[in-house]
């Protein structure tokens, strides 16, 4: 896309704001460009099929996949990365090393001796477990990364109720982004408009011109001071 | 009543919004001033997280580093207009940051007690976590405000966690608090504190003061010993008092809330002496004996039977109190009872151990005179007490006692400290000396001794300095007799001959002959001898003939370095001086060549040390000094020292005395680092009398390889570092020592500097070499590629060092030719991408190319390219202001290039106050790149975006 292009050809939508972002995004997060233009399109194509779903997919992927993008770490992992073939081991490992149960008397087993190799799958999988927890969720990842990248000097202070914003939203378009989603929970559409305008201010608060938003600051200071 | 706008829930949702960004929330929160806020932010969370404190421990000391909480500033604005909800929001934050519990402590002030009060236990909590030490002058206030306003509970908490000690013994100050606050805080709150329970306030400040004294080192709890007449010598405030004892600072505080008490919060007497008895140490006696006198009328029968108690009466320890009691309480006394008092006067003090201090002080036995001296001046002491009330034959005997002795100055103290001395002091002024013949005064200085007895008073020193004005007033006189101050102690002749020496460097007409005479025959003398006169009393004291030996020396570099006034040709002439004063020399360039300045050749690698100020601190070095005087002043007799003379006709062979004695120091045996610094020092000089030995001598000199066998004994460094740091370079010198050149510059890797010495001769061989580059003299390859190997293999602090010399150099030589610029200008192309950009993230690399830039002899289009590739590196140049300053006025040549240079040194400005010193230069910049093409255009504008979230917010009215 050209740089002075609008990337929303002109259409009403196409705000000061959305131009930035899809702006910074070009700039620094490319491979996310298309989907956050996409999804902003696809909000205003009221009959599109499925767009509810395809449109919490796009922002659950960008929250997912912008901190790998701007700091080049490894993103998290998920369970289903790592349990999977875990567990495949295990079972393997436990029908090749059976555990030996203490029912020499006939009694109900009480105990069971593992053997080592068996022992050694069942320590990965805690371990995968514990790691897994460690992990910053991904609400507070991407608020960590696009802090990082708005330019800041080293040191500057990320308030945690700036992380809270980030993963409630973050949490909204994820359960959202499934077929199975429940009906209870499928937005209306002005729920769909205010959360991902939403999201959409969020970002653009930590990566968007400081001094348009000082402008903004300074009306609200003059009247409310006043 | 102000009335503030309620926000709309539009004008929050974009506020809170922008404020995810924390320059805007920093820009917001500073500005905001409606109180109605405070809701939503905190319904926003913006309240709920403060920044943390993070704790480093540095060299063992925990450091705290923190910065502020614009929420909690904008907090502490709003305690005034909603206190309510200001203490509301404080009382769920937690927070280690102390700027965070200053706005706290801020915000609890401006709110009314009542409403403060509930902020009592957060500040509890911070103060016992030392969260904000500094602040405890407002927290006593806070304190204070709380009890007079009704807060007593939150005022004792208060209290409790402010003044409450903890020492550990030996502390004998309260820690994470400082003492004076403490002290002042306490001062602030006794007053209010007293007003609520005024018993139990004045018992939490006798515990917080029994704490104080059992920390004390000196202290015995099982006696209670305390030795309180030393740390507090008065109970009330008395200018014999230490400032600068907590304890004792303490006990003024318990004084005070003991008389407040009782005066003005209706405690008895009798109830503060009970409590007071409670506790074993000295000094609460002490204040019992001090409230007595005090509140007297409440009780006139105990401060009767007080002053006629014969225990306290002989125990030095109440000495004070008492003698305040009987000077103000005296006429309370019935006659009887002062007869009782009279009668322990009349019968005097315990003379049981006199005899034996006596013999003890003054190495003689007491005689009955001394005895009665004794007994009269202690009875004098004791009747001072009660001066004013004295009658018939006692107040004569005081009067002729008070006449002959003047105050007696420990008649109520156990110890008094005085002002110190400064300096010394003589028995005698120049203008009784004036008085008597120079015989007659060299008599009275020979015979004079201090009196050992006195610490102050007349000393050695001191008469010695008065004896040198005396001398110096008679200068031409006196010289003439110069040999009879044979018969006096070694500091009188030192002060002697420094006078003379004195004389003739201000050109007067003294007779040299006799003072000569005098020095031979202080050479004479072995250098050990000179303490015939007895023992020295003083420091400053000559314990023998050294330090006069060492006069000498001066006084011959004096004779040597005086010139007529009339055409600057030497005022002594060779005959008969050269024959004396080289025989002087010869023996004191043999003195001990130590220093007074300490140093441990263990600890110092010779290779980055310049000795010359141990040479010309020692007193062989300051031979060699009066010795290479010696040689200029025979050349100037010959003409030989004129501008164009290249060297000293004849050399060494012409002056064979002076060869002698050098030769002497470089032998194995006598070589000393003192010694060969001043030798390199002087090689300049040494090259002009005589090339060929200089020539035939290098390697002995300097004998550089030395530092391969025994590092301790490479003296040879000395006069290298000496050379190199001290003498112009000059391709003469190059040529004579290259091999010296090429050895050192192989040693250059190896070598630490040491830090925080401005002399360090790595530096300077950098800078010698550069020289002779610039000169042409010596090229990148010259000589097996040596400046190149310098400038890639040296230690990297070495090596920029030498290139930052560059700079520095064209800045004061601006008349340096242009191919020097354009030499330099091809060694820096070839320099930074070879080797420089690699080594410049660490070492002294800031002012590496700075000072090319601002010396402003390089073509502006290469300056800007070339700092442009520096910041790359480097994004904090120095010096700074000059760079930026330079960069406006040559941006318009490469605005492009100059806006980068500028992003890199914005950003490069961790420490963030270093934009403010070239604010208006930046701000010049950014102005023309904003009229550029669209990229520069666009990089300005980034530029200017980051400097407002740095919080210099002006520069958007740039956009």
């Amino acid at each position: 896309m050209p740089r002075d292009e609008d990337p929303f050809e002109n259409a009403p939508f196409s705000t000061q704001l959305r131009r930035e972002l899809a702006r910074w995004f070009q700039d620094r997060a490319a491979p996310l460009t298309a989907p956050y233009v996409g999804a902003v399109r696809l909000l205003y194509m009221l009959d599109f099929p499925g767009r509810i779903h395809l449109i919490c997919h796009v922002v659950r992927d960008i929250y997912r996949f912008l901190p790998d993008i701007l700091t080049g770490d490894k993103q998290n992992s998920r369970p289903s990365d790592l349990y999977p073939s875990l567990v495949n081991s295990l079972a393997g490992k436990h029908a090749e090393f059976p555990p030996l149960l203490n029912d020499a008397l006939g009694s109900p087993p009480t105990h069971a001796q593992y053997p080592i190799e068996l022992h050694r799958c069942v320590e990965k999988l805690v371990e995968a477990r514990g790691s897994l927890k460690k992990q910053r969720s991904i609400g507070e990842r991407c608020a960590v990364a696009l802090f990082g990248a708005g330019d800041r000097p080293v040191g500057t202070f990320l308030p945690q109720w700036v992380i809270k914003a980030f993963k409630d939203e973050n949490e909204f378009f994820v359960d959202r982004a499934h077929l199975r989603t429940p009906a209870a929970k499928i937005p209306t559409d002005g729920e769909l408009h205010e959360h991902f305008e939403n999201f959409e201010r969020v970002f653009h608060s930590l990566i968007g011109p400081y001094f348009k938003g000082k402008s903004e600051l300074d009306d609200i200071l003059q009247d409310t001071n006043g | 009543m102000t009335s503030f706008k309620t926000p709309t829930a539009e004008q929050i949702a974009v506020a809170v919004q922008r404020m995810h960004s924390p320059e805007h929330a920093a820009y917001f929160l500073a500005r905001l001033n409606n109180p109605n806020w405070i809701g939503p932010l905190c319904n926003a969370g913006v309240f709920g997280s403060p920044p943390e404190a993070v704790v480093e421990v540095v060299e063992g000391e925990e450091r705290r580093r923190f910065g502020p909480w614009p929420a909690s500033q904008y907090l502490a604005r709003m305690a005034k207009l909603a206190p309510e909800d200001v203490c509301r929001t404080f009382a769920e934050v937690t927070t280690n940051n102390p700027a965070v519990i200053g706005d706290m402590i801020d915000a609890a002030l401006a709110m009314p007690s009542a409403i403060a009060a509930r902020l009592v236990p957060k500040l509890n909590a911070a103060i016992q976590s030392d969260t904000a030490p500094w602040r405890f002058r407002d927290l006593s206030e806070l304190c204070a405000r709380l009890a007079s306003e009704g807060q007593s509970a939150a005022a004792l908490s208060l209290a409790d966690s402010l003044f409450t000690l903890e020492l550990q013994p030996g502390e004998e100050e309260p820690r994470g608090r400082d003492a004076h606050w403490y002290i002042e805080g306490l001062t602030a709150v006794i007053p209010s504190l007293l007003s609520i329970n005024p018993l139990s306030f004045v018992r939490k400040v006798f515990i917080w003061l029994s704490a104080a004294i059992r920390a004390k080192r000196t202290s015995d709890p099982k006696s209670g010993d305390d030795h309180s007449v030393a740390w507090r010598p008065a109970i009330e405030e008395h200018p014999q008092n230490r400032t600068h004892d907590f304890a004792g600072q303490l006990v003024g505080c318990l004084r005070l809330a003991c008389e407040k008490a009782i005066s003005d919060a209706g405690v008895s007497l009798a109830d503060m002496l009970e409590l007071l008895d409670r506790n074993r140490f000295v000094v609460f006696n002490r204040m019992r004996l001090h409230l007595i006198n005090l509140f007297a009328n409440q009780n006139p029968e105990l401060a009767r039977r007080t002053m006629i108690d014969r225990l306290l009466f002989e125990d030095y320890r109440f000495k004070h109190e008492l003698a305040m009691l009987f000077g103000s309480r005296f006429q309370m006394l019935a006659a009887a009872e002062k007869d009782v008092f009279f009668g322990w006067i009349d019968r005097g003090p315990d003379m049981s151990d006199f005899d034996e201090y006596f013999k003890a002080s003054s190495g003689n036995d007491a005689t009955d005179e001394d005895r009665r001296g004794r007994r009269e001046y202690w009875q004098f002491e004791r009747l001072h007490w009660i001066r004013n009330h004295l009658e018939a034959e006692r107040k004569k005997f005081y009067d002729e006692m008070f006449a002959r002795h003047g105050e007696p100055q420990l008649a109520d103290l156990t110890f008094r400290t005085g002002p110190f001395r400064f300096g010394h002091e003589s028995p005698i002024c120049v203008a009784e000396l004036e008085k008597l013949s120079f015989d007659a005064v060299l008599q009275l200085i020979a015979a004079w001794r201090p009196d050992k007895r006195s610490f102050l008073g007349p000393d050695l020193e001191g008469l010695a300095a008065e004896f040198g004005k005396y001398v110096a007033a008679h200068a031409e006189e006196f010289a003439a007799s110069a040999e009879s101050m044979q018969e006096c102690p070694p500091i009188f002749v030192r002060q002697f001959i420094e006078r003379m020496t004195d004389a003739t460097a201000s050109g007067k007409q003294i007779d040299l002959q006799p003072i000569l005479n005098l020095c031979r025959w202080i050479v004479e003398q072995p250098c050990d001898s000179g303490n015939e006169h007895g023992a020295p009393s003083g420091l400053l004291e000559d314990t023998n003939w050294q330090w006069t030996r060492e006069s000498i020396a001066r006084l011959v570099q004096t004779i040597c370095a005086a010139t007529a006034a009339s055409d600057s040709r030497p005022q002594y002439p060779l005959d008969p001086f050269r024959t004396q004063l080289s025989a002087l020399l010869k023996e004191l360039v043999r003195d001990p060549p130590h220093s007074s300045i300490s140093y441990s050749p263990a600890e110092i690698d010779p290779r980055t040390r310049d000795f010359v100020d141990l040479g010309i601190n020692s007193a062989r070095g300051k031979a060699l000094q009066a010795l290479f005087a010696y040689v200029r002043w025979i050349g100037n007799h010959d003409g030989a020292l004129g501008d164009h003379v290249q060297s000293f006709p004849g050399g060494f062979e012409v002056i064979p005395e002076v060869r002698e004695m050098l030769e002497w120091q470089l032998a194995q045996e006598n070589r000393s680092v003192e010694a060969l610094a001043v030798i390199g020092l002087h090689i300049g000089l040494l090259h002009w009398l005589d090339k060929g030995w200089l020539q035939a001598n290098a390697s002995r000199l300097f004998d550089l390889e030395q530092i391969e066998q025994d590092p301790g004994n490479a003296s040879g460094w000395a006069a290298w570092n000496a050379f190199v740091s001290w003498t112009n370079p000059h391709i003469e010198f190059y040529k004579m020592f290259r091999r010296e050149f090429r050895y050192a510059v192989g040693q250059a890797p190896n070598v630490v500097g040491e830090d925080g010495r401005h002399e360090r001769p790595m530096d300077a061989l950098g800078e010698h070499l550069l020289i002779l580059y610039a000169r042409g003299q010596l090229t990148l390859d010259d000589d097996e590629q040596l400046l190149r190997r310098f400038l890639t293999t040296a230690a990297p602090d070495i090596r920029s060092h030498a290139m930052t010399f560059v700079g520095r150099s064209l800045e004061v030589d601006v008349n340096a030719p242009e191919e020097v610029i354009c030499r330099y200008a091809d060694l820096w192309d070839w320099y930074w991408p070879e080797i420089g950009h690699q080594n410049a993230p660490t070492g002294r690399t800031h002012e590496l190319f700075g000072n090319w830039f601002v010396c402003e002899r390089f073509p502006d289009k290469w300056s800007l390219e070339r700092l442009r590739d520096f910041v790359e590196v480097v994004p904090s140049p120095e010096p700074d202001d000059r760079i930026i300053a330079r960069l406006e006025r040559i941006a318009s040549v490469d605005i492009g290039c100059s806006v980068t240079i500028l992003d890199r040194m914005v950003r490069g400005d961790t420490e963030g106050w270093h934009v403010h010193a070239w604010h208006s230069h930046a701000e010049a910049i950014l102005a023309l790149a904003l009229r550029a093409e669209p990229l520069i255009r666009e990089q300005a504008i980034r530029l200017i975006d980051y400097l407002g979230r740095r919080g210099y917010t002006d520069f958007g009215a740039l956009l």
